[in-house]
């Protein structure tokens, strides 16, 4: 197996936290997220985003608006939550706290 | 030329061409599926049609009207399967059930699956629980009976597939969980009642149950005593045809035999008729007769009644006519029953009416 392989579940599961920091940066529509991650290892897609953004706006975390577009139908316009910018300086810590850990695991 | 098919994908016409249109459609039932205990489930496949829009816009042009079938293919692998493995919050709800309950359990029950359900979750055969509870009745003279009655009012059926298989201590899945919980809620939609454990329909279910089977042994006691006065009638026959009387008993001293055999006879038939009547009329309530409602039955059953009123008439003028013979026979039995005395051994009786000396 190998290194992208084995970090498969790594990937998986910061997923949350990078969505969060995604939207975080500036207000984005779902195809935006979809095009910033792709040129990354978080790159997924619709059958995964969709389902996340959902539990995320419902845990309230994310909002959204509507927004009316010339050449198409509205579409959802995602910004954080109060709730979800605190939840994203606590994954952050925990990240940075996480990655000391390793370090010191490995140095001594 | 190929068939093409109009779809609606979020309020919007597509044409696709009909293979197709069998992918997409693949593609959305699992969607929704997996989807199954989503909340958001119906706005999340909106989203998705909405994205299947974006991506077939791309390959449409004022020339170019319908999507091919190359092209929808890609669309679905872009979008990717519906990976529902982040939901983190859900899973509280998806809990397994995994404890042992127990139920009553109808399918295969013998009267009303009291056994079956014990046997279920003692996790024994069903047949060595009836032997037990037979044995038990017998040993106590009956009390089993009312046990199992009791146990028939108080344990639940197990009717949902959620329910059949806590009666088991099976492991039970989200999906049918949810399922059961959807119908509980039509049920109480539609019935305006909360359905607990004991709902009004299984109470009355329980009832109609005991009416039937206790019915059943009625009719089967009855029958009893039936058998009974046929066998003494048939008795009495033999009787009169080999001794001339019935029993030892005469209704008089130069009776003819025949009138004899018309008494028994009379007094059978009396007795008999209203009994097989009400049998029948029992086992209609048990369930297992007929109301007969054909010509042929109707004429035999007036006719019966008929010869019964007959039968009835015959008896009473018999004794009447016979009285001494028959009062002779009762003061007869008297002593037998208080001095022992057999029937063949009888002596005449002397009646004193009018022979005392002043």
């Amino acid at each position: 197996m190998d290194t992208t392989e084995k970090f498969g579940p790594i990937r998986k599961g910061l997923l949350e936290f990078v969505v969060l920091e995604v939207i975080a940066r500036r207000r984005v529509y779902a195809a935006d997220i979809l095009n910033q991650l792709k040129e990354t290892e978080f790159t997924t897609q619709e059958g995964t985003l969709y389902p996340l953004l959902s539990r995320l706006r419902r845990e309230g975390f994310l909002e959204y608006e509507w927004v009316e577009s010339e050449a198409g139908p509205p579409r959802k316009y995602y910004r954080l939550t109060k709730k979800g910018e605190e939840q994203l300086q606590t994954l952050n810590a925990y990240w940075k706290h996480i990655d000391e850990t390793i370090k010191k695991l490995g140095s001594t | 030329m190929k068939k093409v098919i109009i779809i609606n994908l979020n309020g919007r016409d597509y044409k696709v061409e009909e293979p197709a249109y069998d992918l997409l459609v693949k593609y959305l039932n699992q969607a929704e599926k997996r989807l199954h205990n989503n909340p958001d489930k119906q706005e999340i496949i909106n989203d998705f049609e909405q994205a299947i829009a974006d991506k077939c816009d791309r390959y449409l042009t004022s020339q170019k009207t319908v999507v091919t079938t190359t092209e929808i293919e890609k669309i679905i692998k872009e979008m990717g399967p519906v990976d529902t493995e982040n939901e983190t919050a859900t899973a509280d709800i998806k809990d397994t059930i995994h404890s042992k309950k127990l139920y009553q359990i109808k399918e295969g029950a013998w009267i009303s699956g009291v056994c079956n359900g014990l046997a279920a979750y003692f996790d024994v055969d069903v047949t060595i629980i009836r032997l037990i509870f037979v044995i038990f009745t017998f040993i106590t003279h009956g009390l089993g009976i009312l046990i199992y009655i009791i146990m028939m009012f108080v344990i639940p059926w197990a009717d949902t597939p959620e329910e059949k298989a806590a009666a088991y201590g099976e492991k039970f899945t989200a999906d049918q969980f949810f399922e059961k919980a959807s119908k509980k809620y039509e049920k109480f939609r539609e019935k305006g009642f909360v359905p607990s454990s004991i709902s009004q329909e299984q109470f009355v279910e329980n009832w109609r149950i005991l009416h039937r089977f206790g019915n059943r042994i009625g009719a089967l006691a009855i029958g009893f005593v039936a058998g009974i006065v046929g066998w003494v009638w048939i008795a009495s026959l033999w009787s009169i045809a080999t001794r001339g009387t019935i029993f030892g008993y005469t209704l008089g001293v130069n009776v003819s035999p025949w009138i004899t055999v018309l008494f028994s006879t009379s007094l059978f038939f009396a007795l008999f008729w209203p009994l097989k009547q009400w049998i029948h009329s029992t086992l209609i309530q048990a369930g297992v007769h007929r109301k007969e409602k054909t010509d042929r039955w109707i004429i035999a059953d007036t006719l019966g009644w008929a010869v019964w009123v007959t039968a009835v008439a015959a008896v009473i003028g018999l004794c009447v006519l016979y009285a001494p013979g028959l009062s002779h026979a009762i003061m007869h039995f008297r002593d037998v029953l208080t001095h022992g005395q057999k029937p063949d051994e009888w002596q005449p009786y002397h009646i004193h009416i009018n022979t005392r000396v002043r």
